[in-house]
């Protein structure tokens, strides 16, 4: 027996639940279905040791938390929450005939499998290694002792403290870089700090890493291995030399310098120059070699304006623009210009080099003349890059960089110190250029992130394979986002094996599996089959068949909800962990089971939450087309968008599209 | 057969059910449709026996069993092949073999059991699901994918038994 809860949500869901409830009754059997006010509140007693129950009510982003925890109290174990609120009571005028339909799928789901939420085994690793010994690795090192971890710090180079080591002064500390990191080098307790090392091989997933370093000692080379339970890939950012740019001579004439080479001479104090020209945005924000904004440039120069202003230097900073961001950064700026630092905004064309004077040609920006110059010494606030050992790092850890060979975040915004791969995680200016002050955050950020994720035990679907079917196709193996699949041989062929630990449950294996060995719970072939076939039987037409990812997707369309939207009710719902789902069985199950159009809404180009699960569905979608095309059906059934949940205005939009060209065709036959 | 043994049982269920879902819906049958891209278990695998060297990678890796390992070495290889792109000591012996040949090369050579580096595969499109497995593992590129799917062999159903 399935129990079904109908939410009345104090009135908010405004849909004749009665009659609903009644006709489920009737046409469904061996459930018991019961309407109650308020289920977030009072819960449902009434169903305790029930195997299965659908509820019907909110959007899980409100209570799914809460239901689960109800389910638990009164011995439930699988639930199955319907949304008639905001996917349908707040946007058709009668959705009656939808919710039905909506329920009745979720049904037959239920029928067919379990939810397969399964605890993870506890991670016993209490140990992490971290890559690079900068601010932000360091910083990390010591969150993480203070949470009861032993960490091991890697660092190529054979003394500590990355780019920050040479910078004079930190503002708001007011101390040099060199003072800040052996202050937090002396904090450190439980950590091993390797220097002249490299880390050249890895295995194993979250909680359980086996990572092998090389370390360089005179000619010697020592291999450690270290267990780790997760991974911090810290490794910072260096100064872009700007060889190339032959504008400045950089290389040829001994007195063109970089700010970062300055700053190692502001350390010991000692400048050979009277007049000092500065550069900004050497390399930065320049299409030819590094298009963004390197952030920390303005400000750094700015502190080295200063500190050559209060030994007597006459000061010039070249710039496009001045950028600072915080509100100390600002004061500093304007301490700068009090002191008299002399701002021109422009660009240097052209320098000359004649008995150690430099003479300046640049360009002002602000009075559109051209003006010379001449200096002892021009510095160069050089572009700062992604480390150049990041690429192999990549390859080593299974994670991705962006075309600049930054480590790339797992969601840029909400996700900022997670990678794709479970264990790997990222800290400081490994993934873009950030201050002191960013770095010690996110290093802080990511000890928590590390303490929750070793020490949990979520409940979560995981998938699996069922070796006997398994041929081996290395299909799954090669489409999994996650890496989670290794394929191990047996005899004469080879088969296919899921990481428990790494596995994101997206179910993209399960989408493009030819054989059905790998299923996912909660959304296995069988379950999907069945949702869709039920689903197609709503009485309403023509039916769209709406592929909903649970991230950006399903939010959007809960939004649409919330500001009232209106649109069709042909779209039905079938909901997937990640568009990477979505293969061509269950879009042509679809329209074999009646759907005339289909419809794929998942995350925004680059936001997909699985990595590439919305680029799949692209490909899914392409060959849909050609197929339907080659069989004599229209290619428009079928459609691709992606929206992001503020703009769930797009979806109104193309749902109010996609249904005139679906109307204008004919219904599909089905030979039997 | 011994070689037709092999394939027996293999399963390929959810790819059936496609198929035979897409033959449902299908309003006319036609031999083969262009597809804009290749995808893991679409497309089309294309054999050039002239880079070939037989080392059956395809043969014993293929999941589906789908290639015939033959044991004939084409001659016509030897006067085919672009020796420029060949491995350099297959290069080298298939110069020899052109020079010393005094006949046209053409016709099959036996090849004794158990040696490799001669000889050919054959692949059987019915039993394909183009995984494309075969295609990575190949190290002379001599299997490629083509963008095509081959919907005769879908109408035509069934695997071959
Ligand atoms: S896709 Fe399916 S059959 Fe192929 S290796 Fe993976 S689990 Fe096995
Ligand atoms: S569900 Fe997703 S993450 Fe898990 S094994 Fe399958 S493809 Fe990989
Ligand atoms: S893997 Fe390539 S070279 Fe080896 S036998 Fe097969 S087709 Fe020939
Ligand atoms: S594509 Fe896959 S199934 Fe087809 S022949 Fe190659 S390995 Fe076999």
């Amino acid at each position: 027996m399935i129990g079904v809860l109908i939410c009345e949500c104090n009135g908010a869901i405004t849909l004749d639940l009665k009659s609903i409830a009644d006709s489920l009754r009737r046409e469904v059997g061996d459930v018991e279905v019961k309407i109650k006010n308020a289920v977030c509140i009072d819960g449902f007693e009434e169903f305790k040791d029930y195997e299965k129950l659908v509820i019907a009510a909110c959007s899980p982003q409100w209570h799914e938390r809460t239901f689960k925890n109800f389910a638990k109290k009164h011995g439930i174990k699988n639930i199955y929450i319907v949304n008639i609120r905001e996917h349908i009571a707040y946007v058709h005028k009668d959705g009656a005939k939808k919710a039905k339909a909506q329920i009745k799928a979720m049904i037959s789901k239920a029928r067919a499998g379990e939810n397969g939420l399964k605890k993870e085994k506890p991670k016993e690793l209490k140990s992490v290694l971290i890559v690079g010994s900068g601010i932000a690795g360091l910083t990390a090192a010591l969150e993480l002792e203070k949470l009861g971890f032993k960490c091991y710090i890697v660092e190529k180079e054979g003394e500590i403290g990355g780019i920050l080591k040479d910078v004079p002064i930190v503002y708001p500390f007011n101390k040099s870089g060199e003072e800040i990191i052996r202050e937090i080098k002396s904090k450190l307790k439980n950590t091993e700090i390797i220097t002249n090392a490299e880390v050249f091989s890895v295995s194993g997933s979250v909680g359980n890493f086996d990572i092998s370093v090389m370390r360089k000692i005179e000619d010697l080379v020592e291999v450690k291995s270290i267990k780790a339970g997760a991974v911090v890939l810290a490794t910072g950012i260096e100064e872009f030399k700007p060889h190339d740019m032959v504008e400045y001579g950089y290389g040829t004439y001994k007195n063109v310098i970089t700010q970062l080479e300055l700053a190692k001479m502001l350390k010991e104090g000692k400048v050979d120059a009277d007049t000092i020209v500065m550069q900004l945005c050497v390399g930065s924000r320049d299409e030819k070699f590094f298009s963004y904004c390197s952030k920390r440039c303005c400000i750094y120069s700015i502190d080295h304006a200063i500190m050559l202003k209060e030994m007597g230097k006459d000061v010039y900073i070249v710039y496009m623009d001045i950028r600072t961001t915080w509100k100390s950064e600002e004061e500093l700026f304007r301490k700068a210009r009090e002191l008299g630092v002399k701002f021109i905004r422009g660009k240097i064309v052209d320098i000359l080099e004649e008995n150690g004077k430099l003479s300046l040609t640049l360009e002002d920006t602000l009075e559109q003349k051209v003006k010379t110059l001449n200096a002892d010494m021009v510095v160069l606030s050089s572009a700062l890059k992604a480390r150049e050992t990041n690429t192999i790092l990549a390859q080593l850890f299974d994670v991705e960089t962006d075309s600049y060979g930054f480590f790339k975040k797992f969601y840029p915004k909400i996700r900022v110190v997670e990678t794709r791969r479970r264990g790997i995680y990222l800290a400081g200016a490994a993934s873009e250029p950030k201050s002191v002050k960013e770095a010690i955050l996110e290093a802080k950020a990511v000890a928590k992130k590390i303490a929750t994720e070793l020490k949990a035990s979520f409940e979560r679907a995981r998938a699996s394979v069922n070796e006997d079917m398994c041929i081996g196709c290395e299909i799954c193996y090669k489409l999994c986002p996650h890496r989670a699949i290794t394929m191990y041989s047996a005899g004469e062929t080879s088969k296919a094996k899921v990481s428990e630990e790494s596995c994101k449950a997206c179910g993209t294996c399960v989408a493009n599996c030819p054989t059905g060995a790998v299923q996912l719970p909660g959304f296995s072939t069988k379950e999907m089959l069945a949702y869709i076939e039920e689903i197609m039987k709503a009485d309403i037409e023509p039916k769209i068949a709406t592929f909903v990812c649970y991230e950006c997707a399903y939010a959007a369309l809960d939004a649409a909800g919330m500001s009232r939207e209106r649109y069709p009710e042909n779209y039905l719902i079938i909901p997937v962990p990640c568009l990477g789902r979505v293969g061509l069985l269950d879009v042509f199950k679809a329209f074999e089971s009646g759907a005339s159009g289909v419809l794929l809404v998942g995350c925004l180009e680059n936001g997909c939450h699985y990595g590439r699960g919305n680029k799949n569905a692209e490909m899914i979608v392409e060959l849909t087309k050609a197929i339907l095309e080659g069989i004599g059906l229209e290619k428009d059934r079928i459609d691709i968008i992606k929206v992001v949940n503020a703009d769930y205005k797009k979806f109104v939009e193309k749902a109010n599209g996609f249904i005139e060209k679906i109307k204008e065709l004919p219904k599909l036959e089905v030979k039997v | 057969m011994a070689e037709k043994e092999r394939r027996k049982d293999v399963n390929t269920e959810n790819r059936d059910m496609l198929i035979s879902i897409i033959k449902k819906l299908a309003k006319k049958e036609v031999d083969k449709i262009e597809i804009p891209l290749t995808f893991y278990g679409f497309g089309r695998v294309k054999y050039d026996a002239n880079k070939c060297v037989a080392c059956l990678k395809c043969y014993e890796n293929c999941p589906t069993k789908a290639y015939d390992a033959v044991r004939l070495f084409d001659l016509s290889t030897v006067k085919n092949a672009d020796i420029e792109s060949l491995w350099w000591k297959r290069g080298i012996i298939f110069q020899l073999i052109r020079e010393l040949a005094q006949k046209d090369l053409e016709g099959y050579v036996e090849v004794p059991e158990g040696l490799r580096g001669y000889g050919r595969v054959e692949h059987n499109e019915e039993l394909c699901i183009s995984c494309s497995k075969c295609a990575d593992l190949c190290p002379t590129k001599a299997l490629t994918f083509e963008n095509e799917i081959n919907m005769s062999l879908w109408f035509k159903g069934g695997k071959e038994e």
